[in-house]
């Protein structure tokens, strides 16, 4: 399986990237913006992307409608946090299949990675 | 996740330089939703990490400043004196929270004060209510909604099911709903729900969302329903199934897979600089071992011994390399908090200041940053106290009622040079001269041979501070004495440049690293010492005669200047010939120079200055040591003391 991670947040890519290298995943790509994570999405075309909401260089919501244009089948779910309640609203009805609210737990991101694995 | 805390840590730092500069600007462009968006991020990154690093109160005060910004971003609020305030005093207390997280101290963050001036500025929302909804057993369709479904084109009254979805008490389940309904209204049609889109919406969903859909393929909804995170359990029911009875058998437990073992390495890895140091001990071990290796195969003079230590060299120069650019960091790390500083200050004294930095990607050692910081805040603060005067006597002597302070860096061969320039008040030669009498710091026949930049030099001197009064910031009880010291320490030059009315310009020359040196080789009584190469003058030659001796002190004139003759070897405790011609290096440290003489100039060489024990750091005059190629030690001439004696 093969993931990408966007987050301006270098912290924020070290524990995800971890957390999915410890289950199973193979190849995790990270992205630092909202455009960078447009560019590696054309690029490697991963089974699913991590995408924060909060990024410079495009945003979250921005990147995922561009990423959705190009491929409608794109799986994504949303790394949010308290406070964002519209735009993810806004993510959802664009396409994100989900999202993840920070703080989470490892669990929350395994259990995100179950649903997609099976 | 203490495994996750250094780079936590690092990262917030980066933010709340961030937000000091950004908010600093932003008081001067507050309309610019480039910035206030820089800000908003920052502020949004620092909740969200430290909630996930479980800092409470980190992540509740970057929490409600994030809340402020998002007001203003949306034009809800705009920038006012009172905003600027409480964004720049819950930065102060955010910097305090990380600076405890940082050393282990419990993270007790009190930020009453803020929290008070937040809630005038945006009182809190009133939490909304949720509609409770009890789950009934059974639904059946009205007679309408039978009506409806007749009337629809493709549907049969058994493709009416019932779905139930239980959330976890979770901030965002209403959009998991609305998530959810979007997907439902895809691939079914509902017919009823016991919560409108509009009042999940408006977050009002408690637990359950119960709805009759009419739907085709229900394994299609099943299987969307099982992707869905973060609900308690999803149910998919025939209209007359029992649901209480439905739950027990359904209630999901299985998905949840614990994964127990601890989350290990990560990518990145801060190295302590004590291993680095260790590792360019070692590093420089292996050159002069090579170096052995060359002196030995003058003898043998064999080709293929030759050609793996020209491999070794280049193996052993890319280390150190390596180990070098490791140490280095960017200059940005110091200068990003001065445009803070100098707001702060300007606001304080009623001064109007535009603050320029340039080059502050520039790199420097770590130890070289550590040793420079303290010196650049004195000098700054000097700029903004003394320097820069107040608007209204600006405009009386013909200048923009602005002032102007520059921080600039820039590299210039093996060195980085750092310039702080304002166009303030200047250093007045006179006011320097009458404090240096008074203070008994130099008398007066030595004050007349001196040029007006010798004398302004004087401000560098331990117990000259030419302003007595103390202003919050910079009197801290040192003066430029210390600056001169630690970039003294740091390997490096300090220049100053000042006309009176004109303004004042301060450039330090460093070093890029303290651990490789360049350094020039004398030989005194067939034994090699080392003369640091920034604190050599001049190499010369110089005649018998013109060596002066005044009150038993021998010294040589060079121009205008009398310089001390120092004699290593008696200094050394060796025998000294007096020989016709003398051969002198000229040496400095600060403003002062002295002469020594020596018996040989040898070479130039960059060495690794290895650490010497104890009891050699004891010896006045020598500094360190390091081995040479022909496997001998050479000790490091320490310029300063000597000059000191």
């Amino acid at each position: 399986m093969k993931i990408l991670i966007a987050d301006d947040s270098a912290f924020m890519r070290n524990i995800i990237k971890n957390i999915l290298t410890q289950n199973g995943v193979s190849e995790v790509i990270e992205a630092v913006d909202g455009q960078d994570a447009i560019n590696k999405y054309g690029e490697i075309n991963p089974d699913l992307v991590f995408l924060d909401i909060m990024m410079p260089n495009k945003t979250g919501l921005e990147a995922l409608k561009e990423i959705k244009g190009s491929n409608p089948e794109a799986k994504v779910v949303m790394c949010t946090s308290v406070g964002q309640e519209k735009v993810v609203e806004e993510a959802v009805e664009s396409g994100a299949e989900d999202f993840v609210t920070k703080p989470f737990k490892p669990e929350d991101i395994q259990e995100v990675l179950s649903k997609f694995q099976s | 996740m203490e495994e996750y805390k250094e780079i936590f840590v690092n990262e917030a730092k980066e933010h709340l330089d961030n937000l000091n500069n950004g908010l600093v600007s932003l008081e001067k462009n507050p309309k610019d939703s480039e910035i206030i968006n820089n800000i908003f991020r920052s502020f949004h990154t620092l909740k969200g990490n430290s909630a996930t690093m479980g800092y409470e109160k980190f992540s509740n005060l970057a929490h409600k400043l994030e809340d402020l910004l998002d007001l203003i971003r949306n034009n809800k609020l705009s920038i006012n004196s009172d905003i600027m305030d409480v964004l720049l005093m819950g930065c102060d207390y955010l910097d305090d929270g990380l600076s405890k997280i940082e050393g282990d101290i419990s993270e007790s963050i009190d930020a009453r004060k803020v929290y008070d001036k937040l809630n005038k500025i945006n009182p809190e929302e009133k939490k909304i209510e949720e509609i409770e909804y009890e789950v009934p057993n059974k639904l059946n369709l009205t007679k309408s909604e039978e009506k409806k479904i007749k009337d629809l084109k493709g549907y049969k009254l058994d493709d009416a099911k019932r779905v139930v979805i239980e959330f976890e008490d979770h901030p965002l389940k209403n959009i998991k709903a609305l998530a959810i309904l979007k997907k439902l209204d895809e691939l079914s049609k509902i017919i009823r729900q016991n919560l409108s889109k509009k009042d999940i919406q408006n977050k009002k969903l408690g637990i359950y969302l119960d709805m009759i859909i009419l739907v085709k393929e229900p394994e299609k909804v099943k299987e969307i329903l099982s992707q869905m995170t973060k609900i308690k359990s999803h149910n998919l029911l025939e209209l007359n199934d029992d649901f209480a009875s439905h739950m027990i058998e359904s209630k999901k437990s299985d998905i949840m897979v614990q994964h127990k073992e601890e989350m290990d390495k990560i990518q990145e890895v801060r190295i302590d600089i004590k291993r680095l140091d260790s590792l360019m001990d070692m590093v420089g071990e292996l050159l002069i071992y090579n170096m052995r290796l060359e002196t030995i195969n003058k003898d043998l003079n064999s080709k293929n011994l030759e050609e793996i230590m020209n491999s070794i060299n280049l193996l052993t120069q890319n280390i150190q390399n390596e180990v070098i650019e490791e140490r280095m960091i960017p200059l940005k790390s110091v200068f990003n908090r001065f445009p803070r500083i100098v707001r702060d200050l300007s606001k304080e004294e009623g001064k109007e200041i535009e603050f320029v930095i340039e080059g502050e990607e520039n790199k420097l050692d770590r130890t070289v940053i550590d040793k420079i910081t303290d010196p650049l805040i004195h000098i700054i603060r000097n700029s903004v106290d003394h320097g820069i005067e107040i608007p209204t006597e600006r405009e009386k002597n013909g200048k923009p009622s602005k002032g102007l302070l520059k921080l600039s860096a820039k590299r210039e061969k093996n060195h980085v040079c750092i310039e702080v320039m304002d166009d303030g008040s200047g250093i007045d030669p006179e006011v320097i001269k009458k404090k240096a009498l008074e203070k008994g710091i130099i008398d007066a026949v030595k004050l007349g041979n001196m040029d007006e930049t010798k004398i302004q030099e004087m401000i560098f001197l331990p117990g000259f501070s030419t302003n007595e009064t103390i202003t919050e910031i910079s009197g801290r009880g040192v003066g430029m004495d210390v600056v001169q010291t630690n970039i003294r320490q740091a390997k490096g030059k300090v220049f100053l440049e000042s006309k009176k009315d004109e303004g004042t310009k301060i450039r330090i020359e460093l070093p890029l690293t303290m651990a490789i040196i360049t350094v020039l080789i004398v030989g005194i009584a067939d034994e090699k010492y080392s003369i640091p190469l920034n604190n050599v003058f001049r190499v010369m030659n110089i005649k018998r005669e013109s060596i002066k001796t005044i009150e038993n002190q021998e010294s040589f004139v060079l121009r205008n200047e009398t310089l001390p003759l120092l004699r290593l070897k008696n200094l050394l405790g060796l025998e000294e010939k007096e020989k016709d011609e003398e051969t002198i290096v000229i040496v400095e440290s600060g403003t002062q120079k002295i002469c020594l003489v020596v018996d040989d100039i040898m070479e130039q060489e960059q060495i690794l200055i290895k650490n010497i024990d104890d009891t050699i750091k004891k010896v006045k005059g020598i500094s360190g040591a390091t081995i040479l190629g022909d496997g001998n030690v050479c000790f490091i001439l320490d310029i300063d003391s000597l000059i000191g004696e």
